[in-house]
């Protein structure tokens, strides 16, 4: 037994006007400072009557920005709760729309916890509105948080955070930075990658998974040259891997990312994108025989591609940081990590310190 | 071959838990016991307990438990009966039961997350043990 879950979906040009079945309700917009500056707020706001704004910095949000917002939602009682942004924004609010209603911790925030039984009841109409190609937030019911104090990511999951609507609307991703097309781009090609080769992945996963990964080699350079139709389809395509990995789950890229990122503070897409290929390399080294088959569905070497993605960006940056006195860390962090279990091949410590070495060695040498 | 969850079975899980390097590994800084309650069904009348300490990668003390209401443990994980056994079988991955709710956990959720791995490895040795199940 396994479940397939997805909130109901607007997208394309104008999926925005959506909102409009909701104008007469209360609403409470969550968006970041720069979105502001940009005016997207302005067209969520402009659909309600009735609204009150919130703006939060533009980071990877901490579990202590989650339960601030919660009690600020609680105070609203909004009948409708908008988050617009990328991952960070949209897991904030999933996470404060969640201990808004229920008084727990946010790290107990798990695929095991019976909101339910708690006291959930899903009282905001919850509607996500991505403005990056890359987290597939709006349809996940996964959350990431900063956990400040250990230096870690929080990695959470429930049915109950899943939006009831996302909005997957091309008009906020038109004038998205190049630097932000690529790492949010390697993001969703590794959502796709991984929830294919997920000892999890289930036949609705894997037909997402091939059309996103089809999408994205198809779009991904076009969308970073400018081209608005290549946009579009890599907006789109972020959110279908979104689907495909939050019901087949991630591996050890998402797991090496949030160690790397928590412990370097590197934005969760470039440590994604560095990690991408590496990872399929010792994958492919260890007999992970998906990844063949996932060239055979998309009629190409996939390994090849994400190296030649890798190169014609130049993702593998971050590694230039000193990392060689921080891998017994990282180690620990992402054996913790509950990505990690669903990988289709899970390491030991020993694993990741050789391929943590290989990186090392690897730079050393270029 | 040990009945399922008698002090039999509890001990020779318990043996080939403290052989495994893998285990140890996954949880050398784990600290906590658990209640595991198998819930009756068709093929079982009455329930089953089983008491376990695991604690720094080895599993410390453990026994089949009468009374439940005398063991107070950090965590209780129970489903029923059929379930343990196709979990047992490896027809049901620990992770996927306890999303669809076949298994309850209770205890800190957030520390079971931490070590995710750890699951997937206590049912994997607990499929080696030759077991006998009743009904």
């Amino acid at each position: 037994m396994w479940n397939f879950n997805s909130p109901k979906i607007s997208y394309g040009r104008d999926s925005l006007e959506a909102l409009e079945n909701f104008s007469g309700k209360r609403a409470l917009i969550i968006t970041d400072e720069i979105l502001s500056s940009l005016g997207y707020d302005e067209l969520v706001l402009k659909k309600f009557e009735r609204s009150e704004e919130i703006l939060v910095k533009p980071k990877e949000p901490s579990k202590e920005e989650a339960v601030e917002l919660s009690e600020k939602i609680r105070e609203e009682e909004p009948e409708v709760l908008v988050a617009l942004g990328g991952g960070s924004v949209i897991d904030l609010v999933k996470a404060a729309r969640i201990i808004s209603e229920v008084d727990i911790e946010p790290e107990e925030i798990t695929p095991f916890t019976n909101l339910e039984e708690l006291g959930f009841k899903g009282r905001n109409y919850f509607v996500a509105i991505p403005t990056t190609s890359g987290t597939g937030s709006e349809v996940t019911w996964a959350i990431v948080l900063r956990d400040e104090r250990e230096k870690r990511k929080i990695i959470m999951a429930n049915e109950k955070a899943i939006p009831d609507l996302a909005i997957v609307d091309p008009i906020f991703v038109e004038k998205l930075p190049k630097k932000l097309v690529v790492s949010t781009g390697f993001d969703a090609l590794s959502h796709a990658i991984e929830a294919f080769l997920s000892t999890f992945s289930n036949p609705f996963s894997d037909a997402l998974s091939l059309k996103a990964v089809e999408i994205i080699f198809k779009n991904f350079e076009r969308s970073y040259e400018g081209d608005l139709e290549a946009r579009e389809e890599m907006h789109v395509s972020a959110t279908i891997a979104g689907l495909a990995f939050s019901n087949s789950q991630v591996g050890l890229v998402h797991a090496l990312a949030h160690a790397f990122g928590a412990i370097f503070d590197v934005p969760h897409g470039e440590a994604i994108a560095a990690f991408l290929h590496p990872v399929l390399e010792f994958y492919k080294k260890k007999g992970v025989e998906k990844i063949n088959e996932m060239s055979k569905y998309v009629g190409f070497d996939i390994l090849k591609e994400v190296k030649r993605l890798s190169v014609r960006f130049g993702v593998k940056k971050i590694f230039e940081l000193d990392f060689e006195g921080k891998i017994n860390e990282i180690v620990k962090k992402t054996m913790e990590d509950s990505c990690i279990v669903t990988a289709p091949f899970v390491p030991g410590e020993e694993d990741l310190k050789g391929l943590l070495g290989e990186i090392a060695c690897m730079r050393e040498k270029s | 071959m040990p009945r399922f969850f008698s002090d039999e079975w509890v001990e020779e899980y318990m043996k080939l838990l403290n052989e495994s390097k893998e285990y140890e590994e996954a949880v050398k800084d784990w600290e906590g016991d658990f209640l595991f309650v198998v819930e009756p069904d068709e093929d079982l009348k009455e329930p089953l307990y089983v008491y376990l300490d695991l604690y720094h990668g080895k599993a410390r003390k453990g026994f089949a438990v009468k009374d439940p209401s005398e063991i107070s443990a950090a965590f209780e994980f129970r489903g029923k009966y059929s379930n343990w056994k196709k979990l047992i079988a490896g027809e049901i991955d620990p992770i996927k039961g306890m999303v669809t709710g076949k298994f309850k956990l209770k205890g800190s959720m957030a520390k079971v997350m931490r070590y995710a791995r750890a699951a997937k490895i206590l049912v994997e040795i607990a499929q080696k043990v030759e077991t006998e199940f009743p009904g």
